[in-house]
């Protein structure tokens, strides 16, 4: 489409700001979840290792309300960071500079939206198996700081240097996951467990590969010259059409299925000190029904401007923007086809060491977690203390550590009122103040649940765990 | 219940933070984003030729230099009419007279016999005869005692006549059976009054004749003749007997031969009445002396006026002339004392001139012959009866000619050419042109030699100079044989005339006149033809080959509007990369002047465009490379808004400043590449 100069303007200003809200205010927050993980009472905790068994003996989630998880995190800053006020009037102004100083190399957004639709868990003998159905979404954004430059600075103090684009990915996917798991204790001390997972894929975005990169030369051929690295591949399968969208058909498509497998194991080392570790997600996703893949014709462009052709009487009357875009659309040719493709879910290794009172009836432990995307790896590193207040009121505090989102403070507390139990969750309590917050992270559930009858205040002795007594509450 | 106030009071805690966070989102702008934007804009290279485009005054040759070239046609032309004009409308008057009519021979019979006479006898003479008429006897002698008149029949093919010849026989037979010894009679003229002949006749033997001639040269004679017997006897048969007849006697045969009448009142038989030349000349001014003429058009308009009594046929020839291989002719008729008036075309006729021994050039015979005849009708003639014919020639053109066309000059009619020299009327300052040249293409088929001092004059209007060409005179080949033509030029350079002058004046204007001297040297055969004449084309040829010292170029560009509002640009600048592959230096400003009050507002100065290096035969050698920023501030945005014009303000010298001939090739090529630094206010 050929925009005028007025619409390019207001196009590139809407862009900017829609990115820059995009990047600051969603509301929905990721599964940077990691307070859950060895918060037993809560059955849910399970999902982050399959080897940890919950305190439950019966578990019948709430149908979509047994675990919502959204989480959210940003390592270029917070809104308060791409926003500032004006002193005359308290408005805000867009102010990237700040972003740009940090001068990391990428930027990372990630968002996650994890929906039990159902949840279903019981103790067979000694192990527990659970089963269930949920709805995961998650999009994880890498964008580089040399794209934040573009925009903000424009391309005239780059002038010579080249701007590394390559590292844009977007990666998206929406599907439902149908799962099974089984903790089985294989001795007194080692617990081992796995989960597996059916993914009906409904919806993805995948940056196969992406060589961008920009330059702008000034050299004694050309005034500026674009000189641009533009061969990328970006699957999708499933994005419903803005004017054709059927839910029922979006949401009963199983063509792209794949499939994923969690590991856990849960070793006690004595009755007090414990380790454990799981690696969730192992799996992948095919996407063969209604994909849609963009890929660039060339693999690099080269500008030097319209060329103005007098001999054939080109004497460029025409609006100079205008036709300085339909020479850019002109050399950026994107090709769209259909292709079945295969992507990898990010996966995530969990690490931790727990010591408990003697009463176990607190807890402190630390947890290294790590994502595995496709391109980079996001640690963090936690130190949690939980306390079961009383029989009936679980709470469990940490601060977890992000590289560009160092202070987070998490809660989590669960209410036992038998046989239900509701709880809830944040990683960053300090989110309520998101606009001052890199990293953001609830969730909540509600549960029936009938627990083991587990007396904190007179543990059974160690060597006598092999056999767990089933007790009531 | 205690055991949940804890827990309840830890919610309503939270729920009292997150209530607390709210953040107005409502006022956000991007004021401050002013990104810096650098962006080609174009590129473009053109060549020299695509910066003429399609003048087509503007060539090249073929090693791509570029001329400018100029095509006056017709700037001289001879014709063969312009050489050789005729005495148009010049009368030639022929008269002619009837002269000697031929008349046709007649006679007139008729007898006397013996009966009629027998009363002018003796009474016994006349009984006798009487008596033994039918029988055999002797016939008695006898004579007449008085004259016996004898009325000859009356003659009906002429009234009177007046001989310059003719003869008139006489003769008279004895029909008697006796001699007749003596017979006079008269032969007279009844009308006139005349005796036309006496006639003494002796011994008539009978049975046999005897005749008279008379010459009728200058006799006048009437149709009404008679014969007075005046004496007739005989001495009769005796002894012997004879067969006396008395209808029997003298019978009389006149016979009129070869006759040529000068006047008189007759029926004219079909003749020739005259058949005559004269000869035309057709009378040059100017010393011509032409051999052959073969016309193109023409005609000879006559006026014939006929005096004669009866009807007449002119029958007029050319009998040097030629036209399809027949004799040109003309026939004419004309009723008595009448004129007959017409055109007899000449074109396509051939004609020599060169029949007259005398005059052997430049005269044609024409021949008259007139016939008439009055059939039965008897008119009134007179050999001095005229007939006189008036020519005039007129409308003549020549197809060709052949013959000494004088020596003389003759003027061409003073012309100009406009010359479109927009290129390089514009601009002002220093110019050399290295080698221009105007060329004159002629095509000569006039076989005659032509000498022309030609006058030239530049002017520039705008400056009011004028400059010569001063050109010595020219001589023009010409060809050898009638129907061939040759081609030809005639440089008029540096090296014959002041032309580099003249075209660095910068004319708008060339006057040009001049006259042409043929036969310069004298008599020569010469020839000319209407077909191919000489005519000659003017070309002025500058080659682009030249030198210029600060050559200024102004211009106007009217209606623009340049608003800071209009764009978002805060401010920045241009950034131009040139490759001059012309060998001009060019220095370039543009300056905007207040709408209203005409006063320069801000000026745009592009810089310098370094010219190409040429080498020693003032070809590109090296493409001059300049980098040009010109820097757009916010004032001088702020400042524009105010002009709706702008004045374009070009100045350019060859390479080296003006001190080395360039030339100026169709592929010297320029390229830019421009580029724009803004500051943005989206």
């Amino acid at each position: 489409m050929i925009m005028n100069r007025t619409k390019l303007y207001r196009y590139w200003r809407n862009t900017v700001l829609l990115l820059a809200i995009s990047l600051t205010f969603f509301s929905v927050q990721g599964q940077n979840n990691s307070i859950l993980y060895g918060f037993d009472v809560v059955p849910q905790s399970n999902y982050l290792n399959p080897a940890a068994q919950p305190t439950a003996k019966v578990v019948v989630g709430f149908p979509a309300l047994s675990n919502l998880d959204v989480s959210y995190l940003n390592t270029a800053g917070t809104f308060n960071d791409f926003f500032n006020q004006q002193n005359s009037d308290d408005s805000l102004f867009l102010d990237l500079s700040k972003v740009i100083s940090q001068n990391h190399n990428v930027e990372h957004i990630n968002i996650a939206v994890n929906h039990d639709l159902l949840f279903i868990g019981f103790k067979i003998h000694k192990s527990f198996l659970s089963f269930g159905v949920k709805q995961r979404f998650q999009l994880n954004t890498s964008l580089p700081t040399d794209l934040f430059k573009l925009i903000w600075n424009g391309n005239a103090p780059y002038v010579g240097q080249t701007l590394n684009l390559s590292t844009i990915k977007i990666n998206e996917d929406h599907f439902i996951d149908y799962h099974l798991g089984l903790s089985i204790p294989v001795t007194k001390r080692l617990n081992l467990g796995f989960r597996i997972h059916l993914l009906q894929g409904l919806s993805n975005i995948y940056t196969e590969n992406n060589n961008l990169t920009f330059t702008v030369l000034d050299n004694s051929q050309s005034a500026y010259s674009i000189v641009a690295s533009t061969h990328f591949l970006v699957n999708t399968s499933g994005l419903p059409d803005s004017t054709d969208f059927d839910p029922v058909a979006y949401l009963t498509n199983f063509q792209n299925l794949g499939y994923s497998l969690d590991l856990g194991i849960v070793y006690q080392i004595n009755d007090q000190l414990g380790i454990s570790a799981s690696l969730i997600n192992i799996g992948s996703g095919n996407f063969k029904e209604n994909t849609t893949c963009y890929q660039s014709e060339e693999d690099s462009i080269h500008f030097d401007g319209f060329n103005l052709d007098f001999a054939n009487n080109d004497n460029g009357d025409d609006d100079p923007f205008q036709n300085i875009g339909d020479s850019l659309s002109d050399l950026l040719h994107i090709t769209s086809f259909s292709q079945n493709y295969h992507t990898t879910i990010p996966k995530r290794l969990l690490v931790s060491g727990q010591y408990s009172s003697k009463n176990h009836k607190s807890k402190v432990s630390v947890l290294f977690s790590g994502f595995f995307y496709s391109d980079y790896f996001q640690p963090a590193l936690s130190l949690s203390f939980a306390q079961d207040l009383t029989n009936y009121f679980s709470i469990k505090v940490n601060y977890t550590y992000l590289k560009y989102a160092p202070m987070n403070i998490g809660l989590a507390f669960a209410l036992n009122f038998k046989p239900f139990q509701i709880y809830a969750y944040t990683n960053n309590i300090l989110g309520v103040k998101w606009y001052d917050q890199q990293m953001i992270q609830a969730g909540f559930g509600l549960n029936i649940r009938i627990p083991e009858q587990i007396n904190h205040y007179k543990r059974i002795p160690e060597q006598e765990i092999s056999e767990p007594e089933s007790t009531k509450h | 219940m205690q055991k949940f106030i804890k827990p309840l009071a830890c919610l309503l805690l939270l729920s009292l933070l997150f209530s607390a966070c709210q953040k107005d989102l409502s006022p956000i702008s991007i004021s401050k984003w002013h990104p810096n934007i650098a962006v080609p804009l174009f590129s473009t290279q053109v060549t020299l030729s695509d910066v003429i485009g399609n003048d087509s005054s503007l060539i090249k040759q073929s090693d791509s230099l570029l001329v400018f070239v100029y095509n006056q046609d017709s700037v001289f032309i001879i014709n063969a009419d312009s050489l050789l004009q005729f005495n148009n409308q010049a009368s030639y008057n022929f008269s002619f007279s009837l002269g000697v009519l031929r008349m046709g021979d007649f006679e007139i019979t008729d007898s006397i016999s013996i009966t009629n006479l027998l009363s002018e006898m003796q009474t016994n003479v006349a009984d006798s005869l009487r008596k033994y008429d039918g029988q055999q006897n002797v016939f008695p002698p006898f004579s007449l005692n008085e004259i016996y008149t004898l009325s000859l029949p009356v003659v009906d093919n002429y009234r009177q006549l007046s001989f310059s010849s003719g003869s008139f026989t006489l003769n008279t037979q004895n029909n008697l059976p006796v001699i007749v010894d003596t017979l006079f009679y008269d032969l007279i003229d009844i009308n006139r009054g005349t005796t036309l002949k006496s006639v003494k006749l002796f011994n008539i033997a009978p049975g046999t004749n005897k005749s008279i001639n008379i010459d009728l040269k200058g006799k006048v004679v009437s149709n009404n003749l008679k014969v007075n017997l005046i004496k007739l006897s005989s001495q009769g048969s005796n002894p012997n007997n004879v067969q006396i007849n008395l209808s029997k006697g003298l019978s009389f045969r006149f016979q009129a031969t070869n006759l040529q009448v000068v006047s008189g009142t007759a029926k004219i038989p079909q003749q020739n009445v005259f058949s005559e030349q004269r000869w035309i000349n057709l009378g040059f001014q100017n010393g011509e002396k032409i051999y052959n003429l073969l016309f193109k058009l023409g005609n000879i308009d006559y006026d014939i006026h006929s005096g004669l009594p009866t009807e007449v046929s002119v029958h007029m020839d050319l009998p040097t002339g030629s036209i399809n291989g027949s004799t040109p002719s003309k026939d004419v008729n004309i009723t008595s004392n009448s004129n007959a008036r017409g055109s007899w075309d000449l074109g396509n006729t051939s004609i020599d001139l060169t029949t007259n021994t005398t005059i052997p050039f430049n005269q044609f015979p024409v021949t008259f012959t007139s016939t008439m005849s009055s059939g039965n009708q008897m008119v009134t003639f007179n050999s001095s009866d005229p007939i006189t014919t008036s020519f005039s020639i007129n409308n003549l053109t020549i197809a060709s000619a052949q013959g000494y066309l004088g020596q003389r000059s003759f003027t061409f009619d003073p012309d100009s050419i406009t010359l479109d020299l927009d290129f390089l009327k514009q601009l002002k300052g220093n110019l050399i042109l290295n080698d221009p040249k105007i060329i004159l293409h002629y095509q000569n088929g006039l076989g005659i030699p032509i000498q022309m001092n030609l006058n030239f004059t530049a002017i520039n209007s705008e400056n009011e100079s004028q400059q010569d060409l001063n050109l010595d005179p020219i001589s023009f080949q010409y060809p050898g044989t009638i129907g061939q033509s040759v081609s030809g030029q005639i440089s008029i350079d540096k090296n014959n005339s002041s032309i580099v002058d003249f075209l660095s004046l910068r004319p708008d204007l060339i006057n040009y006149s001049g006259n042409a001297l043929i036969n310069p040297d004298g008599k020569t055969t010469n020839f000319i033809t209407d077909s191919v004449g000489f005519i000659a084309n003017a070309e002025i040829r500058i080659p682009l080959a030249l030198q210029a010292d600060h050559l200024t170029f102004s211009d106007t560009i009217n209606d623009i509007r340049i608003s800071k509002d209009n764009i978002p640009i805060q401010s920045g600048s241009i950034l131009a990369v040139v490759s001059n592959g012309f060998p001009l230096e060019i220095k370039m400003q543009l300056s905007f002047p207040d709408s209203i009050t005409g006063q320069t507002l801000t000026t745009l100065n592009f810089g310098t465009i370094a010219s190409a290096s040429v080498d020693n035969t003032g070809k590109v050698s090296s493409a001059g490379q300049s980098k040009i920023n010109i820097t757009i501030s916010e004032d001088f945005l702020n400042k524009v808004k105010k002009a709706n014009s702008a004045i374009i303000h070009l100045e350019t010298s060859t390479f080296n400043n003006g001190t080395v001939p360039v030339q100026l090739y169709s592929d010297y090529k320029f390229g830019v590449s421009v580029g724009f630094s803004a500051t943005l206010t989206p």
